[in-house]
């Protein structure tokens, strides 16, 4: 994948946490003005269901640009562990996904 | 889990929702003041004034870590500061040990839970107030920092400085015990492994403080979607906790850049005293 010239990964994942930190929120104060005003339930929790899902999102999304920031400086060390936290935080999300 | 330790119905009034706003903010604040996030001071308050279960607590309490990491990290002040390669060494020891946690928390007795944690923050209290003067940073921008050090510019020195790492096997064992803390309690690791990096490893507080922002939000993901997915989530508590986080960690976070590495110190060391009394409190009581 071609990453822009003069947008350094590091500027790249603080915009992306910050979109996703903003938007979460967004949501999360739509839902619980929805609570307050007394509207729906069921579409209220949705509303906050879909921030907080977006919010646990948002250091995944770091995780992945860390693996392209590890891959840029070609030392396999640093590639290595971030690959190793991607796979635990794949576990973690299957065996959610699974039940626990 | 055994039915009986859920509570039947979470009562959720407006009251509640904007008593939790307002902790989250007090809470946001220091948690970013001292990087180690808002949970520390949140699960606490949401065990002993709203009356919450550890579990529902410890996973509102896992979703403001995450706010409170994500705002921290996006933030330009703190950015250089970062130190991603010695983070993601110490992340991936802090992220298998959350998401253990995550998996045996629910068989795990609540008061040897609170005694550890207890033990574990006198202990590092203490350690910050006997190294309250002391310095980690090379003030000569050309050392070389070594494989997992770095370089920073400081304000109070006014030039680059440059830090070189040590003892990290002592780093990694406290991220597992971090990891294992965030899992099971809900706060952010960052609370063991600031004054760590700081005391053990040779990091300067504001690297550390900064390296650890970034991976408490890591860490706490890497346990959220097991709470998430057991329904120990209440989405509208974490949606209060988290906004009210969120306001309170921009101040926090303003401040923190104005204020000195020996009050910072001085101020976490109170943090941690506190906590490890409230948490003894509970588990004699």
């Amino acid at each position: 994948m071609n990453e822009p010239d003069g947008m350094p990964l590091q500027t790249l994942a603080a915009r992306l946490m910050l979109a996703g930190v903003t938007s979460s929120a967004a949501c999360m104060a739509v839902g619980l003005l929805m609570y307050l005003g007394l509207a729906d339930l069921s579409t209220a929790n949705a509303v906050v269901t879909f921030g907080l899902i977006v919010l646990m999102a948002t250091p995944a999304v770091r995780v992945a640009i860390s693996v392209l920031e590890a891959l840029r400086t070609g030392d396999w060390l640093f590639v290595a562990l971030t690959a190793s936290v991607v796979l635990v935080l794949g576990l973690t999300l299957g065996l959610a996904l699974t039940g626990g | 889990m055994p039915p009986s330790v859920r509570p039947p119905q979470l009562l959720i009034t407006p009251a509640t929702i904007a008593l939790v706003i307002g902790a989250g903010a007090v809470a946001g604040c220091l948690g970013a003041l001292l990087g180690i996030g808002g949970g520390v001071f949140l699960v606490p308050f949401l065990q002993f004034v709203v009356g919450l279960p550890l579990n529902v607590a410890a996973g509102v309490g896992l979703m403001t870590v995450i706010a409170t990491s994500s705002v921290v990290s996006a933030g330009s002040a703190g950015r250089q500061l970062v130190n991603l390669r010695l983070g993601m060494l110490l992340q991936v020891a802090a992220s298998s040990s959350a998401l253990l946690a995550a998996i045996l928390v629910v068989r795990l007795p609540e008061k040897t839970l609170f005694l550890l944690f207890s033990t574990v923050t006198a202990i590092i209290a203490a350690l910050m107030l006997a190294r309250l003067e002391r310095r980690n940073v090379i003030l000569d921008a050309s050392v070389d920092p070594g494989r997992f050090g770095g370089c920073f510019y400081e304000e109070e020195s006014r030039c680059e400085v440059v830090y070189r790492t040590k003892r990290l096997s002592l780093g990694v064992l406290v991220s597992l015990a971090a990891g294992f803390v965030s899992g099971t309690l809900g706060i952010g690791g960052g609370i063991l492994q600031v004054p760590a990096l700081n005391a053990w490893c040779g990091v300067p507080l504001r690297a550390a403080a900064a390296t650890s922002a970034v991976m408490i939000g890591i860490t706490a993901v890497s346990s959220a979607p097991l709470y998430f997915a057991r329904g120990d989530v209440s989405a509208p508590l974490a949606a209060a906790a988290v906004l009210g986080v969120l306001v309170g960690s921009r101040a926090g976070f303003w401040f923190g850049g104005r204020a000195r590495a020996k009050w910072l110190k001085l101020l976490m060391a109170g943090v941690l005293g506190f906590v490890s009394l409230t948490y003894l409190w509970k588990m004699l009581s």
